[in-house]
């Protein structure tokens, strides 16, 4: 039973290494397209079926925002860590405070005064009454020092104020911002004016003689407008989802069944996506859980493998 | 093929005889990393920017780019067997009494092979393994003491503590001998080398005056990548900038990045990833490759 499931799977799986593209683009009306190695004849039996079956070839955009902080720790993560960084501190070698410092210089009585300071108030932890008599002895005796320390340059550093982690975008639920979820991936999605299947990756037809690439890249601009920063990563596609057209779609060739997209990954560095209101009327950033609220089951399935949990 | 695993005791012994082995010999972590133990050394103790870059963007990038079709790695592999040299008649000869109870003999010549890829999958994604900072400080043939100087300087924008490097051979001219302390060397691996990455690619190479990034000419062919650098990057590091005038000597040094890539190509892919820049003329005044 096992075995009979993996074996499915794997034909299901939409993972690059099952599909030879090289094959299934030279057998498609028997026109030449391009392709990165080799011309190879084709063998695979699978492949000549599924090009038997007229699928028309429709290249697809995973547009990806990639994660612009650090995630959170988790607290388990957390208490390891600060146990790890403890253990550092113990058994890390000395300073070398005589290669650092020369003796009797500024610098070196600055030093010293520091790690004093550090001594006390890890000891004022422990015994509050002892640490001010203490204080109160030493500060008449430190005073030429401190003066020392002031005019050795002691500029007034500017507080710096660390940004939230939650943006406002977060909070207003705004999906098509950029600056939200900046843990996470995001990724591009779109909307066509019509009622089922409305949302999905941005998409189009390949041309005669155009390249995945070229295709998606045209693709995006029409869609999307080209006021965005984007970088295809190679030329071969992550992933691809196979469907069948419905019985009342109009189509040009009758002996299309449906479509085949070649989905090719891409980064955006700045920009934003610009609805052009004729092929698309609404956009949104998401990540990969938010994804499956707006797709169908059966997309949300043939995509899922090739998206970021993180 | 050869087989050394076979007789491993042949090559422990050849290690040990040498007696400049046994005084750059590494002392091995202990099994056991027990509290109490004097040579305990600490697990990772936070979470690392460029650890988490490459765990989540880089290496599916590079799983995209680097990936060869079934046809064409198989010529791959082909072509680097073929570069392996032959073996001698006797070694294949197994009813040779020659051969008999003796270690197995060596290809003709002195070429070393390149190794062959394993099948592609995720694990063969080609990963940064370690970092060598060296640094050979010239003035130390006449005065050991100036070799504290790149030693610390190597401890301080490494974190870790670098062993010294001994001649191997001696130059007359240089007035050196076999055997004399010449250079220090430090590798780094896991949480210090991303560090180091992170220092080096974002506070000291775009500070540098008329340096065009890493020529392409730069690697082994087996994706291991090395660049030097001058005097004057080190003291741009933010450790040895702090205190300039307690390092009484600046040397230039090298560093030499050792990822599991096969080939050259994919570790400029990956090296790039990181952010270090590649120049495509082969060095400074020369030809530009197309």
């Amino acid at each position: 039973m096992n075995t009979s499931r993996i074996s499915s799977l794997v034909n299901k799986s939409n993972f690059i290494k099952h599909v030879k593209f090289n094959e299934l683009f030279i057998n498609i009306e028997k026109r030449k397209f391009y392709s990165i190695y080799s011309s190879v004849k084709p063998e695979n039996t699978e492949i000549k079926e599924l090009v038997n079956q007229k699928y028309r070839i429709v290249s697809g955009i995973v547009l990806t925002r990639s994660p612009q902080i650090l995630r959170d720790l988790h607290p388990f993560e957390r208490e390891y860590y600060l146990y790890q960084q403890k253990l550092e501190q113990i058994h890390s070698q000395p300073f070398p405070q005589d290669f650092y410092f020369k003796k009797g210089s500024i610098a070196e009585k600055r030093w010293n005064k520091k790690k004093e300071q550090d001594r006390k108030n890890t000891l004022s932890i422990f015994s509050n009454f002892n640490n001010n008599s203490d204080t109160n002895k030493n500060e008449e005796g430190e005073e030429d020092i401190n003066d020392e320390i002031k005019s050795f340059g002691n500029v007034e550093e500017e507080e710096i104020k660390i940004a939230s982690r939650i943006t406002q975008d977060d909070l207003n639920k705004n999906l098509k911002s950029l600056n939200r979820a900046l843990q996470r991936t995001l990724y591009l999605i779109v909307k066509k004016p019509r009622d089922e299947h409305a949302w999905q990756f941005p998409q189009g037809g390949v041309n005669n003689k155009e390249s995945l690439v070229r295709a998606a890249a045209r693709e995006l601009e029409e869609e999307c407008g080209n006021k965005m920063d984007v970088w295809f990563v190679g030329r071969r596609p992550i992933g691809y989802y196979k469907y069948a057209y419905p019985k009342d779609f109009v189509r040009e060739d009758k002996d299309i069944r449906g479509s085949m997209v070649f989905f090719m990954k891409a980064h955006i560095f700045a920009g934003q996506v610009q609805v052009d209101q004729k092929e698309i009327v609404d956009f949104a950033w998401v990540t990969k859980q938010e994804l499956k609220e707006f797709v169908s089951s059966n997309y949300y399935h043939a995509v899922k493998d090739m998206l970021s949990e993180v | 093929m050869l087989n050394i695993f076979k007789f491993p005791f042949i090559n422990a012994t050849k290690i040990l005889l040498t007696s400049r082995c046994l005084q750059t010999l590494v002392k091995p972590k202990p099994l056991t990393n027990l509290i109490d133990n004097l040579e305990f050394y600490p697990g990772k103790s936070s979470i690392i920017r460029l650890e988490e870059f490459y765990d989540n963007i880089l290496s599916d990038d590079l799983m995209i780019l680097n990936y060869k079709d079934p046809q064409a790695e198989k010529i791959f592999i082909e072509k680097r067997l073929k570069q392996h040299p032959p073996l001698t008649k006797a070694a294949h000869d197994v009813d040779n009494p020659f051969v008999k109870n003796r270690p197995p003999l060596k290809p003709r010549g002195g070429k070393k092979t390149k190794p062959v890829p394993p099948p592609q999958s995720h694990e063969s994604i080609p990963r940064l393994e370690e970092i060598y900072v060296h640094c050979m400080i010239k003035q130390a043939v006449h005065n050991k003491h100036h070799l504290l100087s790149g030693l610390m300087a190597l401890q301080c924008i490494t974190s870790e503590r670098p062993t010294v490097v001994y001649s191997k051979t001696g130059v007359a001219n240089w007035k050196l001998r076999a055997g004399m302390p010449i250079g220090c060397v430090v590798n780094i691996k896991g949480p210090p080398m991303y560090t180091f990455i992170d220092k080096l690619v974002e506070i000291v190479l775009p500070r540098l005056k008329e340096w065009h990034g890493v020529p392409l000419s730069s690697g082994d062919s087996n994706g291991n990548i090395a660049m030097g650098f001058p005097a004057s990057a080190l003291s741009l590091f933010p450790e040895i900038e702090g205190n300039y005038d307690s390092f009484p000597l600046m040397t230039g040094f090298d560093v030499i990045f050792n990822t599991t890539a096969y080939t050259d190509h994919e570790a400029r892919t990956l090296l790039s990833g990181f952010q270090i820049p590649f120049n495509e003329s082969k060095r400074r005044g020369g030809k530009k490759s197309s």
